[in-house]
């Protein structure tokens, strides 16, 4: 590994692999171990969505699917909530592909040029980190989309397989709780995306 | 790696293959989520929990409820007022009533609820990680992915002291918390982002050497594969295979008789 700015390397399995293993080892840390208590009765936020959202924001799509659902099926697998894992790799995962979907159909509908997001590094061959252009901010209304988007997908499913495994009684009174995480995602994860690009600038090159 | 349910033993369960055991989950949960009844769906149980009991120990029975009673408890109370049907039991005010059909219908969610969330902890507290991820390639998992996920696991217990050790010296550089102020949720927040991106970016920088690791360990210059610790031929262990099928045909009589 001669340059790590190299978008030839990038692309090279290896660093995909590497890509994926961590983002998704990050997607369980933020999911297990960071978690804001919001009420006196114990319930909490937990930063998944956060992470998921910054996937989708800086990766695109379907690596937000990947380590979505993976990063937060591991996290229910060492916590003990096993029985859920199959339904949040599907929940998570086309949550954040959804996210991802829409963040990208939203920056190619408008005609300011891509600056970040899936295939960027071919096309920033031969600039370097501190001459990139710095990210242009998703708008208000695709983060809104993002955020509507993510919130059906993740809280639909979370419904539908709630109301097969437990009543749908009980599954409706998970939604309040879903719609918090998402609202948590977007509030946190957009800021996180663009402070981590702005402070740590060679991110742009490890996308694909 | 990180912890998870799994706890080494020498029972049987733990002896099983666990390309057997991943099938009859598979199984076991599907019959507990077709529709059936409370007679079905407490033989189901019952099984289940005598198999806990018989393969690892009489309090492991209660170890899968210890989380998820809050839940159960939820489908108790909120179950019953959507299903009026039969006689009823008890009423409050008109609009609280517990009949039978709505008592039956509680039943039978936490008896599969219970069921499926039993049978996923006896099969994650008898199978290793990596025999689970080796059950799944053989099911047809590609290599990559199962790759990915051993690197996650890995990489989860070095993230989680990252975090600790990045919040420690964000602690020190902060003035002391404030005694006697009421919680305050966006403060947290607002203390734990600058500590988020650090994690992230600390993250991110290790994929180059992650790769660097995986490149100089000839990852990509083959497609042949060997494995460390391969799974035995599924003719070695024909005895479990047979009671592996004589399991899912209980399951398809229990639900028929």
């Amino acid at each position: 590994m001669k340059n790590t700015n190299s978008s030839q390397y990038m692309n090279l399995p290896a660093f995909r692999i590497a890509t994926l293993a961590i983002l998704i080892a990050v997607t369980a840390l933020f999911t297990y171990i960071i978690r804001i208590p919001v009420a006196p009765t114990r319930g909490y936020i937990n930063f998944g969505d956060v992470s998921i959202y910054f996937t989708a924001l800086i990766f695109g799509p379907f690596t937000a699917f990947i380590t979505g659902g993976v990063g937060t099926a591991i996290a229910d697998l060492i916590s003990g909530y096993s029985q859920w894992a199959p339904f949040t790799f599907l929940a998570h995962g086309l949550q954040g592909l959804m996210i991802g979907l829409v963040v990208r159909a939203g920056r190619r509908l408008s005609r300011a040029p891509k600056d970040h997001g899936e295939g960027t590094a071919e096309k920033i061959t031969g600039t370097s980190a501190e001459t990139s252009p710095p990210p242009r901010r998703p708008g208000i209304l695709i983060l809104l989309l993002a955020f509507l988007g993510g919130t059906i997908v993740m809280g639909g499913i979370y419904f539908l397989t709630g109301g097969v495994m437990v009543g749908f009684a009980a599954a409706a009174a998970e939604v309040p709780g879903n719609i918090l995480q998402n609202v948590a995602g977007v509030l946190v994860g957009t800021p996180l995306a663009l402070a981590v690009w702005k402070a740590y600038p060679p991110i742009r090159f490890y996308t694909w | 790696m990180i912890g998870t349910a799994f706890r080494p033993g020498a029972s049987f369960l733990h002896r099983t293959d666990p390309r057997i055991k991943f099938f009859i989950l598979v199984f076991w949960t599907i019959a507990f989520i077709i529709p059936s009844s409370v007679p079905i769906l407490l033989r189901y149980y019952l099984g289940t929990i005598l198999l806990i009991a018989a393969a690892l120990s009489v309090r492991e029975v209660f170890v899968p409820l210890k989380s998820i009673w809050p839940i159960l408890l939820l489908v108790l109370l909120l179950t019953p007022p959507f299903h009026a049907g039969g006689e009823i039991f008890f009423e409050i005010g008109g609009w609280y009533q517990l009949t039978e059909e709505g008592l039956e219908e509680a039943l039978m969610l936490i008896l599969r609820f219970s069921g499926i969330t039993s049978a996923f902890f006896i099969f994650f507290r008898s199978t290793s990680i990596d025999q689970f991820i080796l059950a799944l390639r053989w099911y047809g998992l590609p290599y990559n992915a199962a790759l990915i996920i051993t690197i996650a696991f890995r990489y989860i217990p070095t993230l989680i002291q990252l975090y600790r050790n990045i919040q420690d010296a964000h602690t020190l550089r902060r003035p002391p918390l404030e005694d006697g102020r009421r919680y305050n949720p966006v403060r947290r927040f607002a203390h734990i982002f600058p500590i988020l991106v650090s994690v992230m970016i600390h993250s991110i920088k290790s994929i180059p050497s992650l790769s660097m690791a995986l490149e100089n360990r000839g990852f990509g210059h083959s497609r042949e594969r060997t494995i460390y610790r391969p799974l035995p031929k599924l003719r070695t262990v024909r005895l479990q295979c047979g009671a592996g099928l004589i399991v899912v045909l209980a399951v398809i009589l229990i639900y028929f008789l």
